[in-house]
Protein backbone atom coordinates (compact mmCIF):
# COMPACT_ATOMS: atom_id res chain seq x y z
CA UNK A 1 0.00 0.00 0.00
CA UNK A 2 1.49 3.33 -0.70
CA UNK A 3 -0.06 5.76 2.20
CA UNK A 4 -1.25 9.36 0.26
CA UNK A 5 -0.43 11.26 3.54
CA UNK A 6 3.20 13.04 2.10
CA UNK A 7 3.41 14.68 5.24
CA UNK A 8 3.58 11.35 7.19
CA UNK A 9 7.68 11.14 7.63
CA UNK A 10 7.11 14.99 7.99
CA UNK A 11 8.85 14.94 11.85
CA UNK A 12 11.79 12.18 9.89
CA UNK A 13 12.28 14.22 6.90
CA UNK A 14 12.77 17.57 9.19
CA UNK A 15 15.37 15.19 11.43
CA UNK A 16 17.50 14.26 8.96
CA UNK A 17 17.78 17.82 7.03
CA UNK A 18 18.77 19.22 10.48
CA UNK A 19 21.16 16.42 9.76
CA UNK A 20 22.10 17.10 6.91
CA UNK A 21 20.41 20.04 4.87
CA UNK A 22 18.87 18.52 2.57
CA UNK A 23 18.33 20.09 -1.02
CA UNK A 24 14.53 20.11 -1.92
CA UNK A 25 14.50 17.42 -4.16
CA UNK A 26 15.92 15.07 -2.14
CA UNK A 27 12.94 15.75 0.68
CA UNK A 28 10.64 15.67 -2.38
CA UNK A 29 12.63 12.15 -2.96
CA UNK A 30 11.92 11.01 0.37
CA UNK A 31 8.00 11.87 0.77
CA UNK A 32 7.71 9.74 -2.88
CA UNK A 33 8.82 6.95 -0.98
CA UNK A 34 6.11 3.58 -1.19
CA UNK A 35 5.70 3.17 2.51
CA UNK A 36 3.47 1.50 4.93
CA UNK A 37 1.67 2.79 8.13
CA UNK A 38 0.84 0.61 10.44
CA UNK A 39 -0.79 1.32 14.18
CA UNK A 40 1.00 -0.64 16.82
CA UNK A 41 -0.27 -1.64 20.17
CA UNK A 42 1.77 -0.72 23.34
CA UNK A 43 5.14 -3.80 23.89
CA UNK A 44 4.95 -4.92 20.41
CA UNK A 45 7.77 -6.57 18.81
CA UNK A 46 8.79 -4.35 15.55
CA UNK A 47 12.06 -6.64 14.88
CA UNK A 48 13.22 -9.98 16.74
CA UNK A 49 16.83 -10.33 17.06
CA UNK A 50 17.73 -12.98 14.19
CA UNK A 51 14.99 -11.81 11.87
CA UNK A 52 15.82 -11.12 7.94
CA UNK A 53 14.58 -7.65 7.77
CA UNK A 54 13.55 -5.67 4.21
CA UNK A 55 11.91 -2.88 5.76
CA UNK A 56 13.02 -0.26 8.03
CA UNK A 57 10.50 1.21 10.58
CA UNK A 58 10.56 5.15 11.05
CA UNK A 59 8.34 5.69 14.75
CA UNK A 60 5.78 8.84 13.66
CA UNK A 61 4.08 8.70 17.12
CA UNK A 62 4.64 6.90 20.52
CA UNK A 63 7.83 5.60 21.88
CA UNK A 64 10.26 2.45 20.76
CA UNK A 65 13.57 0.63 22.78
CA UNK A 66 16.21 -1.55 21.57
CA UNK A 67 17.15 -4.56 24.12
CA UNK A 68 19.35 -6.89 23.85
CA UNK A 69 18.33 -10.14 25.92
CA UNK A 70 20.57 -12.93 27.58
CA UNK A 71 19.98 -16.68 26.92
CA UNK A 72 18.31 -16.69 30.70
CA UNK A 73 15.82 -13.82 29.51
CA UNK A 74 17.21 -11.00 31.10
CA UNK A 75 16.38 -8.20 29.24
CA UNK A 76 18.69 -4.90 28.71
CA UNK A 77 17.11 -1.79 26.70
CA UNK A 78 20.18 -0.08 25.13
CA UNK A 79 18.31 2.88 23.55
CA UNK A 80 15.06 4.50 23.71
CA UNK A 81 13.10 6.18 20.58
CA UNK A 82 10.96 9.13 20.18
CA UNK A 83 8.92 10.32 17.23
CA UNK A 84 10.65 10.99 14.07
CA UNK A 85 13.59 8.40 14.78
CA UNK A 86 14.04 5.62 12.32
CA UNK A 87 14.36 2.53 14.46
CA UNK A 88 16.48 0.27 12.51
CA UNK A 89 19.22 1.91 9.74
CA UNK A 90 21.70 -0.83 10.08
CA UNK A 91 19.34 -2.87 8.33
CA UNK A 92 20.24 -0.61 5.14
CA UNK A 93 23.31 -2.93 4.97
CA UNK A 94 22.70 -5.39 7.76
CA UNK A 95 19.57 -7.46 6.94
CA UNK A 96 19.94 -10.03 10.06
CA UNK A 97 18.93 -8.22 12.84
CA UNK A 98 21.36 -8.18 15.57
CA UNK A 99 18.64 -7.14 18.43
CA UNK A 100 15.21 -6.32 19.01
CA UNK A 101 13.26 -3.15 18.52
CA UNK A 102 10.06 -2.65 20.53
CA UNK A 103 7.18 -0.22 21.25
CA UNK A 104 6.91 1.55 24.54
CA UNK A 105 3.51 2.52 23.52
CA UNK A 106 0.66 2.31 21.33
CA UNK A 107 1.73 4.36 17.95
CA UNK A 108 2.28 4.39 14.62
CA UNK A 109 5.00 3.90 12.21
CA UNK A 110 5.83 4.01 8.58
CA UNK A 111 7.46 1.24 7.39
CA UNK A 112 10.20 2.04 4.29
CA UNK A 113 11.73 -0.88 2.03
CA UNK A 114 14.98 -0.89 2.98
CA UNK A 115 15.81 -1.40 -1.58
CA UNK A 116 14.12 1.68 -1.67
CA UNK A 117 16.17 3.88 0.89
CA UNK A 118 19.27 2.26 -0.05
CA UNK A 119 18.95 3.24 -3.48
CA UNK A 120 18.22 6.64 -2.39
CA UNK A 121 21.37 6.73 -0.41
CA UNK A 122 23.23 5.63 -3.07
CA UNK A 123 21.89 8.41 -5.57
CA UNK A 124 21.82 10.91 -3.06
CA UNK A 125 24.57 12.48 -1.14
CA UNK A 126 22.93 14.75 1.20
CA UNK A 127 20.31 11.66 2.34
CA UNK A 128 23.35 9.68 2.45
CA UNK A 129 25.23 11.94 4.83
CA UNK A 130 22.29 12.45 6.75
CA UNK A 131 21.96 8.85 6.99
CA UNK A 132 25.55 8.45 8.16
CA UNK A 133 25.17 10.73 10.87
CA UNK A 134 22.27 9.30 12.27
CA UNK A 135 23.93 6.13 12.66
CA UNK A 136 27.34 7.72 13.95
CA UNK A 137 25.10 9.25 16.61
CA UNK A 138 23.18 6.34 17.34
CA UNK A 139 26.20 4.60 17.84
CA UNK A 140 27.63 8.05 20.01
CA UNK A 141 24.92 7.60 22.65
CA UNK A 142 25.37 3.58 23.09
CA UNK A 143 29.03 4.38 23.96
CA UNK A 144 27.40 7.25 26.42
CA UNK A 145 24.89 4.32 27.69
CA UNK A 146 28.14 1.79 28.29
CA UNK A 147 29.50 4.37 29.90
CA UNK A 148 26.22 5.45 31.98
CA UNK A 149 25.31 1.48 32.94
CA UNK A 150 28.94 0.92 34.02
CA UNK A 151 30.58 4.00 35.05
CA UNK A 152 28.21 6.02 37.22
CA UNK A 153 26.30 5.35 40.28
CA UNK A 154 22.74 4.76 40.76
CA UNK A 155 21.62 8.56 41.45
CA UNK A 156 23.60 9.70 38.09
CA UNK A 157 22.53 7.00 36.21
CA UNK A 158 18.94 7.87 36.41
CA UNK A 159 19.54 11.73 36.37
CA UNK A 160 21.59 11.15 33.04
CA UNK A 161 18.74 9.02 31.69
CA UNK A 162 16.22 11.93 32.70
CA UNK A 163 18.38 15.01 30.99
CA UNK A 164 19.05 12.82 27.65
CA UNK A 165 15.36 12.10 27.29
CA UNK A 166 14.57 15.77 28.09
CA UNK A 167 17.38 17.19 25.69
CA UNK A 168 15.85 14.32 22.91
CA UNK A 169 12.09 15.09 23.53
CA UNK A 170 12.78 18.98 22.78
CA UNK A 171 15.15 17.64 19.37
CA UNK A 172 12.28 15.69 18.41
CA UNK A 173 9.95 19.37 18.94
CA UNK A 174 7.57 17.38 21.39
CA UNK A 175 8.33 20.33 23.81
CA UNK A 176 10.27 22.16 26.50
CA UNK A 177 13.05 19.91 27.65
CA UNK A 178 12.24 20.96 31.01
CA UNK A 179 9.25 18.98 31.73
CA UNK A 180 7.91 16.13 30.11
CA UNK A 181 6.14 12.96 30.30
CA UNK A 182 8.13 9.66 30.72
CA UNK A 183 6.41 6.91 28.66
CA UNK A 184 8.15 3.97 30.72
CA UNK A 185 7.46 2.17 33.78
CA UNK A 186 9.92 2.39 36.68
CA UNK A 187 10.31 -1.62 35.64
CA UNK A 188 11.89 -0.10 31.84
CA UNK A 189 13.94 2.31 33.51
CA UNK A 190 15.00 -0.33 35.56
CA UNK A 191 15.81 -2.37 32.37
CA UNK A 192 17.97 0.17 30.73
CA UNK A 193 20.11 1.51 33.65
CA UNK A 194 20.87 -2.07 34.70
CA UNK A 195 19.62 -1.65 38.65
CA UNK A 196 16.70 -3.46 40.46
CA UNK A 197 13.36 -1.85 40.63
CA UNK A 198 13.94 -0.99 44.16
CA UNK A 199 17.04 0.95 43.54
CA UNK A 200 15.31 2.70 40.43
CA UNK A 201 12.43 4.08 42.91
CA UNK A 202 15.12 5.14 45.93
CA UNK A 203 17.04 6.83 43.11
CA UNK A 204 13.96 8.55 41.90
CA UNK A 205 12.57 9.70 45.25
CA UNK A 206 16.59 10.74 46.22
CA UNK A 207 16.32 13.21 43.22
CA UNK A 208 13.00 14.24 44.09
CA UNK A 209 14.40 15.28 47.53
CA UNK A 210 17.60 16.78 46.43
CA UNK A 211 14.97 19.58 44.59
CA UNK A 212 16.48 18.64 41.40
CA UNK A 213 13.39 16.98 40.00
CA UNK A 214 9.48 17.30 40.71
CA UNK A 215 7.70 13.87 39.70
CA UNK A 216 3.94 13.93 39.50
CA UNK A 217 3.63 10.53 38.40
CA UNK A 218 5.28 9.97 35.35
CA UNK A 219 5.66 13.84 34.58
CA UNK A 220 9.14 14.75 35.27
CA UNK A 221 10.02 18.60 35.74
CA UNK A 222 13.62 19.34 35.97
CA UNK A 223 13.25 22.49 37.98
CA UNK A 224 16.79 22.92 38.55
CA UNK A 225 19.09 22.17 35.02
CA UNK A 226 22.19 22.94 36.69
CA UNK A 227 22.33 20.55 39.59
CA UNK A 228 20.71 17.69 37.43
CA UNK A 229 23.84 18.57 35.26
CA UNK A 230 25.84 17.92 38.12
CA UNK A 231 24.36 15.09 39.22
CA UNK A 232 23.92 13.43 35.77
CA UNK A 233 27.41 14.35 34.91
CA UNK A 234 25.84 15.16 31.46
CA UNK A 235 27.49 16.84 28.97
CA UNK A 236 25.18 16.94 26.28
CA UNK A 237 28.09 17.19 23.31
CA UNK A 238 27.51 13.24 22.52
CA UNK A 239 24.28 14.18 21.08
CA UNK A 240 25.80 16.27 18.05
CA UNK A 241 23.16 18.91 18.92
CA UNK A 242 21.08 16.49 16.43
CA UNK A 243 19.49 13.36 17.91
CA UNK B 1 22.78 -25.70 55.81
CA UNK B 2 21.25 -24.00 58.99
CA UNK B 3 20.21 -20.37 58.03
CA UNK B 4 19.93 -17.78 61.00
CA UNK B 5 19.36 -13.99 61.16
CA UNK B 6 20.44 -10.92 63.02
CA UNK B 7 18.31 -7.59 63.28
CA UNK B 8 20.07 -4.38 62.13
CA UNK B 9 19.48 -0.63 60.98
CA UNK B 10 21.28 0.68 57.84
CA UNK B 11 22.85 3.62 57.47
CA UNK B 12 21.28 4.59 54.12
CA UNK B 13 18.58 7.57 53.89
CA UNK B 14 16.00 4.93 52.51
CA UNK B 15 13.11 4.35 55.18
CA UNK B 16 13.12 0.88 54.92
CA UNK B 17 13.53 0.34 58.96
CA UNK B 18 13.56 -3.69 59.21
CA UNK B 19 16.71 -4.93 58.06
CA UNK B 20 18.75 -8.20 58.58
CA UNK B 21 21.53 -10.48 58.08
CA UNK B 22 21.07 -13.44 56.78
CA UNK B 23 24.00 -16.26 57.88
CA UNK B 24 24.07 -19.71 56.17
CA UNK B 25 26.37 -21.87 58.08
CA UNK B 26 27.38 -19.75 60.48
CA UNK B 27 28.98 -17.31 57.54
CA UNK B 28 26.97 -14.08 56.27
CA UNK B 29 25.27 -14.72 53.12
CA UNK B 30 23.10 -11.42 52.58
CA UNK B 31 21.42 -8.22 53.88
CA UNK B 32 17.78 -8.21 53.44
CA UNK B 33 14.92 -4.81 53.69
CA UNK B 34 11.71 -4.77 54.16
CA UNK B 35 10.13 -2.67 51.55
CA UNK B 36 8.48 0.57 53.12
CA UNK B 37 5.38 1.82 51.95
CA UNK B 38 7.24 4.12 48.93
CA UNK B 39 7.57 0.96 46.97
CA UNK B 40 3.72 0.62 46.24
CA UNK B 41 3.01 -3.19 45.49
CA UNK B 42 6.63 -4.12 46.48
CA UNK B 43 5.81 -2.55 50.24
CA UNK B 44 6.42 -5.55 52.60
CA UNK B 45 8.50 -7.70 50.31
CA UNK B 46 12.22 -8.52 51.41
CA UNK B 47 14.30 -6.86 48.99
CA UNK B 48 18.30 -8.03 48.56
CA UNK B 49 20.55 -5.39 49.38
CA UNK B 50 23.55 -7.49 48.92
CA UNK B 51 24.43 -11.10 48.14
CA UNK B 52 27.60 -12.46 48.87
CA UNK B 53 26.74 -15.93 46.57
CA UNK B 54 25.51 -16.15 43.54
CA UNK B 55 24.79 -13.29 41.23
CA UNK B 56 23.84 -9.92 42.23
CA UNK B 57 21.73 -6.79 40.80
CA UNK B 58 18.73 -6.43 39.06
CA UNK B 59 17.85 -9.92 38.18
CA UNK B 60 17.28 -10.92 41.79
CA UNK B 61 13.97 -10.97 42.63
CA UNK B 62 11.78 -9.56 46.15
CA UNK B 63 10.36 -12.69 48.76
CA UNK B 64 7.17 -11.90 50.30
CA UNK B 65 8.84 -13.83 53.39
CA UNK B 66 12.34 -14.44 55.04
CA UNK B 67 11.31 -18.45 54.23
CA UNK B 68 10.95 -17.90 50.55
CA UNK B 69 14.49 -16.07 50.62
CA UNK B 70 15.95 -19.11 52.35
CA UNK B 71 14.48 -21.76 49.40
CA UNK B 72 15.78 -19.62 46.76
CA UNK B 73 18.86 -19.10 48.30
CA UNK B 74 19.26 -23.18 48.80
CA UNK B 75 19.69 -22.86 45.08
CA UNK B 76 23.01 -21.29 45.23
CA UNK B 77 25.26 -23.64 46.94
Amino acid sequence: MTFDDSNAIGRFIRKLDGLAALPDRDKAALRALPLRLKRVPANHMLVREGDTVNECSILLDGFACRHKDTSGGHRQIVSFHLPGDILDLQHLWLSRADHNVETLTAGRIALIATADLRRLAEERPAIDRAFWRDALIDASIFREWVLNVGGRDGKSRIAHMLCEFGARWQAAGLGSPDRFELPMTQQVIAEATGMSLVHVNRMLQELDRSGAIVRDKRVVEIVDWDRMREIADFDPAYLHAAA
Amino acid sequence: MAYSFQELALASEWPEDETVLVFRGGRLLAVLSRLSDLHGELAGRWFVEALFRGQTGATVPTFAALEDFCSWADELR
